[in-house]
């Protein structure tokens, strides 16, 4: 285990890097990521831990640098893993965007360092750089027609 | 209180003026030997006269003039005198001047002193007098009086009294005995012209009061507009939040504009009409002359008069104006005050007959209730004549636990109000212990029965201080019953029978059911469990100072050691990464740059410290300006880059901690100045000191620029190790950091944790902060940690609390009492209903005599009755009868 004072420094660099590589964030240009990455706190959280919690109030997103999470949806008493999480991946963004409780339980399944980007932080993003907001659109847009061609692939083998 | 100011004044300082009086009347002589004594220097010894061909004269024989039958001559010569010389005639009497002038100079001071104390002392009496008025308004007039019109009408509108006690039998008599004395002499001179003059006084006499009636009307008005300024003023502070969220500042604005305006309007009208009086005044003064030179001059002219007289007439009517004009001036500075006075008098007289004075403390040990309580017949009804209470009638022991319920507008409050005499009754009579309510002393009722409110109400304190203010009721006896703790000419206030002294323990530890301090303590405790406030109350103890006073050695080693015990309880959970400790050898990278030089905590300023020049050469010492220089150019550099093109208030400024968004354009337009090359030795002082600055507050973990090595790290820790050195060992600003050692300088949790929670890290403070509280319970520091939240200061009106946490002081407050019987209205209504259910059961626990406390009863109005299920009887009331009374449903 580490001790404090001795884990890597991180730079703002290495955290441009990272949000290059976030597909949301390819089309922003240095600056832009500069900005974020300097506006946004970096955490990290141990493994088995949890990010946040469905039905929770929610303000913030994250954006995944190491490690990987789990994605739990609750049915009933039980609860689904939806979806597995890693490096580079963008979560918790439908809280924000859409002023809803949390849509899911995300866990952590090792060490996970994270970028943390708050509500007002992504929508003044939004607000300014009009490209991220159409990159996200695109996104989810993507996520959701996954979704339904699953639900479809469900729906046939049940029938 | 008396409505004529001055059968106020007169009552209340009878021997005070009637001793100025007597005081003046000795002065006088010596005044007058003053006034003739440089006629005689010049007219005797200077000019020759008596002295001529070397004869002496006789000075200072006394002779006391008699009747003829006792002396040949008329008089009893008591003393020959001295036979004397020009020259030494001349310093003798030279000398008796400046001896007199030393005697009257002291007449004058002890005089201006003695009317200075006395006005002040009234001043304060009547202040005095007027808040015990308020201390005894039946609860009606309570309701009419707005606070800060109450403060200001004892402060300041009654302040000019003063001022004017000390002059307000004195002036006028002495004015006036002048005035009459120069009078007396122009008559003796001519009857005409002394005719004259009375004439000429007796129309200023009539003409300026009359026109000082709209000067009158106008002062009333300025007081009032002045005092409901005042008034207004308090309301909006206490109005904020309704004010803020409905964004109606600006009407706020302008009803205060108006108002000032209003008083400006009234004040500058009263100036205008002032001064017009005071120069009509003046020109009625110098009539008179005008007619001495004209009629009387003619009269002179043609033989009627005799210039001697007119001369000396002229001459006396020159001593008249002085005393006219003060005796003008008393008399407006009467009417201004008469005006106040008036004024306030009446808005402290009470519609209602007032509530007891302050009564003599009742014979100890101080009677229980106990008996029934008995509701016969009450009928109470609000300001609109609404009956809340209609013929209500009911029966219960002392010792019964009993709810109150409202089906529909039931009234449950007002039966507690009543109860707790707060409320009064039109019809009907409540009974404790067979005696009416209203019989029983105050001091019994209010003592044996605790009231807790739905709004309770807090005055700035500490935790301690409001947990106790229910058991202030008399001083404790002096220690020696003979020492005055206050000097005997501060003593300017008594009340009969009763012990004011501010300055003893006020505590009645009796009545709380402890035997002194100690006891107490654990009461306090037992109470804050009841209610649920003891985590609170640990959790602002963790954040305070243990107490230099009455904590001891061993407290702090127990500190020490829990440090000890923290760090290996995270190192055994694995989670030694929350909180980098403070190592002297290393260099705490959790912490800013300044925060580890200075390594310690600060007593003062530390703020100050950072801009101060002592800094600045320390680091030039050190050779670390040019690199924190050079570092805060960088940091600067990026955050300008970074945002630039953002405007300046957009919020995503406030998600940095290095750069205050309103110095973004100074740390712009330096960089520009200094461009790329410039380096430490050429920049300016108030560049270097800009940068500096900048990166003195500099985080790694946090800011994540890359700015700190190894090698600059350890200098740090060099120049850390070198400033203790500088500072040595006598530094009492600053405490340092020893892993070894207490810092009284820093909090409980900070003594423990002795290192910084790390930043980024998840939910690290929480985790930290529930490590420590287990530490704290285990090696049994709780107790520690709660006295210290006992010195919590709770805010003003208590607004550093939350209205949870009141509503719960409020009920530890009442419990501590130990009453005999326990009156609750609405009082924890603002708990989720899960934590209310518990405390009322605690209370109940506690009522029934759960400890080895006695049993007391409780009448409790609640908002339903879901939480009624515990009490032994359930009351309902609708539209202020009783419909129902069962026991509970168990």
């Amino acid at each position: 285990m580490m001790e404090c004072g001795e884990s890597i420094v991180s730079l703002l660099k290495q955290d441009v890097e990272v949000l290059r590589r976030v597909p949301l964030f390819a089309p922003i240009d240095t600056a832009r990521l500069k900005l974020l990455a300097f506006t946004s706190q970096r955490l990290s959280f141990e493994a088995d831990q949890v990010l946040f919690e469905q039905n929770e109030a929610g303000d913030t997103a994250y954006v995944l640098i190491d490690g990987s999470a789990d994605v739990f949806v609750k049915a009933g008493p039980r609860e689904v893993k939806v979806a597995t999480v890693g490096r580079y991946d963008f979560i918790g963004e439908i809280a924000i965007l859409c002023d809803v409780p949390r849509t899911a339980t995300v866990r952590t399944t090792s060490r996970v360092e994270a970028l943390v980007i708050q509500k007002d932080q992504l929508l003044e993003l939004l607000r300014n750089f009009p490209d991220i907001a159409i990159a996200m659109i695109r996104e989810l847009a993507l996520r959701l027609n996954q979704t339904n061609q699953k639900l479809a692939a469900l729906a046939q083998r049940q029938n | 209180m008396e409505r004529n100011l001055f059968v106020y004044i007169w009552r209340r300082t009878r021997r005070e003026q009637i001793w100025i009086l007597i005081i003046i009347l000795l002065s006088m002589p010596a005044n007058f030997a003053l006034l003739d004594l440089p006629k005689s220097i010049v007219n005797g010894p200077i000019q020759g006269r008596g002295f001529e061909n070397g004869a002496t004269q006789r000075l200072f024989s006394i002779n006391l003039p008699v009747p003829g039958f006792l002396s040949d001559s008329g008089s009893l010569n008591l003393f020959r005198g001295l036979e004397l010389h020009r020259v030494p005639a001349l310093f003798l009497l030279s000398g008796t001047f400046l001896a007199l002038v030393i005697i009257n100079g002291m007449f004058k001071y002890y005089i201006n002193t003695y009317k200075g104390r006395l006005g002040e002392r009234m001043l304060q009496v009547l202040r005095f007098e007027l808040f015990d008025r308020i201390l005894r308004f039946p609860p009606a007039d309570l309701h009419r009086v707005k606070p800060a019109e109450i403060a200001t009408m004892i402060k300041d509108e009654v302040e000019p009294l003063g001022g004017f006690i000390g002059d307000a039998f004195v002036q006028p008599f002495f004015l006036g005995g002048q005035i009459v004395t120069s009078l007396a002499f122009i008559f003796i001179q001519n009857v005409w012209l002394g005719c004259v003059t009375i004439m000429l006084l007796a129309v200023q006499g009539l003409v300026i009061p009359r026109l000082r009636r709209r000067q009158l009307e106008l002062s009333r008005q300025r007081q009032v507009s002045a005092r409901a300024l005042a008034g207004r003023i308090g309301e909006v502070i206490e109005d904020m939040s309704s004010i803020r969220s409905n964004d109606t500042a600006n009407f706020q604005r302008a009803d205060i504009v108006n108002r000032l305006t209003h008083v400006f309007s009234i004040r500058f009208a009263l100036y205008q009409w002032k001064f017009f009086v005071k120069f009509l005044n003046n020109l009625l003064a110098q009539l008179t002359p005008f007619f001495f030179y004209a009629i009387g001059g003619y009269f002179a002219t043609i033989g009627r008069l005799d210039i001697g007289q007119l001369v000396a007439v002229i001459s006396a009517y020159k001593e008249l104006p002085s005393p006219v004009k003060e005796l003008i001036d008393w008399d407006q500075q009467r009417l201004d005050v008469e005006v106040k006075y008036h004024q306030v008098i009446d808005q402290f007289s009470a519609e209602g007959t007032l509530l007891p004075a302050a009564a003599p403390e009742p014979q100890r040990p101080l009677p229980r209730l106990n008996g029934d309580i008995v509701f016969d017949a009450v009928t109470v009804s609000d300001l609109s004549h609404e009956k809340l209470l209609d013929g209500l009638s009911f029966v219960m022991m002392l010792t019964d636990i009993v709810a109150l319920v409202n089906a529909d507008r039931g009234g449950a409050e007002v039966v507690t109000e009543a109860i707790a005499g707060l409320a009064e009754i039109d019809s009907g009579q409540i009974n404790i212990g067979g005696r009416n309510l209203n019989d029983w002393p105050v001091s019994v009722t209010a003592r044996r029965i605790s009231y807790a409110g739905p709004e309770p109400f807090f005055p700035q304190s500490t935790l301690l201080d409001a947990l106790v203010s229910g058991l202030k009721f008399a001083a404790s006896p002096p220690p020696d019953p003979n020492a005055r703790a206050v000097p005997k000419h501060l003593q300017i206030i008594e009340v009969e029978g009763v012990d004011l002294d501010f300055n003893r323990d006020w505590i009645d530890y009796d009545v709380a059911g402890s035997n002194g301090p100690g006891e107490l303590y654990e009461r306090i405790k037992a109470a804050l469990l009841i209610v649920d406030l003891d985590n609170d109350a640990v959790s602002w103890g963790l954040d305070r100072q243990l107490d230099p006073r009455s904590d001891s050695e061993t407290l702090q080693e127990r500190l020490v050691a829990a440090r000890g015990a923290f760090r290996n309880r995270l190192k055994e959970a694995g989670l030694t990464h929350l909180v980098e400790p403070f190592d002297p050898d290393k260099y705490c990278h959790q912490a800013n740059i300044f925060e580890n030089i200075l390594f310690g905590t600060t007593r003062g300023n530390a703020a100050k410290l950072i801009e101060g020049s002592q800094l600045q050469k320390f680091l030039a010492k050190q050779r670390l300006d040019a690199d924190l220089f050079r570092i805060g150019r960088e940091i600067a550099a990026t955050v300008v880059e970074v945002f630039s093109g953002i405007t300046a208030d957009n919020r995503l400024f406030a998600q940095q901690a290095l750069m205050p968004a309103e110095e973004f354009a100074e740390y712009d337009q330096a960089l520009k100045r200094l461009g790329p090359k410039t380096s430490f030795e050429q920049a300016n002082r108030a560049d270097r000191l800009r940068f500096v600055r900048l990166a003195l507050n500099y985080i790694e973990p946090r800011d994540r620029l890359g700015l700190l090595d190894g090698e600059l790290e350890r200098r740090l820790v060099e120049a850390r190790k070198a400033l203790r050195e500088q500072l040595g060992a006598g530094e009492t600003d600053i405490v340092f950091y020893d892993p070894q050692t207490y810092n009284p300088a820093a909090s409980i949790q900070e003594n423990i944790l002795l290192g910084r929670v790390a930043f980024g890290v998840a939910s690290a403070s929480d985790r930290v902060n529930g490590f420590v509280r287990t530490i704290v319970d285990d090696l049994g520091l709780r107790d520690v940690a709660l006295k210290a939240g006992l010195s919590f200061d709770i805010g003003p009106a208590g607004k550093r609390l939350s209205r949870v946490q009141r509503q719960k002081l409020s009920m530890a407050r009442a419990l501590l009492r130990r009453p005999d019987l326990l009156v609750a209205n609405g009082a924890l209504s603002a708990l989720d209903a899960l934590s209310q259910g518990q405390v009322v059961e605690r209370v109940l626990a506690r009522a029934r005599g759960a400890s080895s406390d006695q049993r007391f009863g409780v009448v409790w109005a609640m908002a339903s009755a879901q939480f009624a299920e515990n009490f032994d009887r359930v009351l309902v009331l609708d539209h202020g009868k009783l419909v129902e009374n069962a026991q509970a449903a168990k």
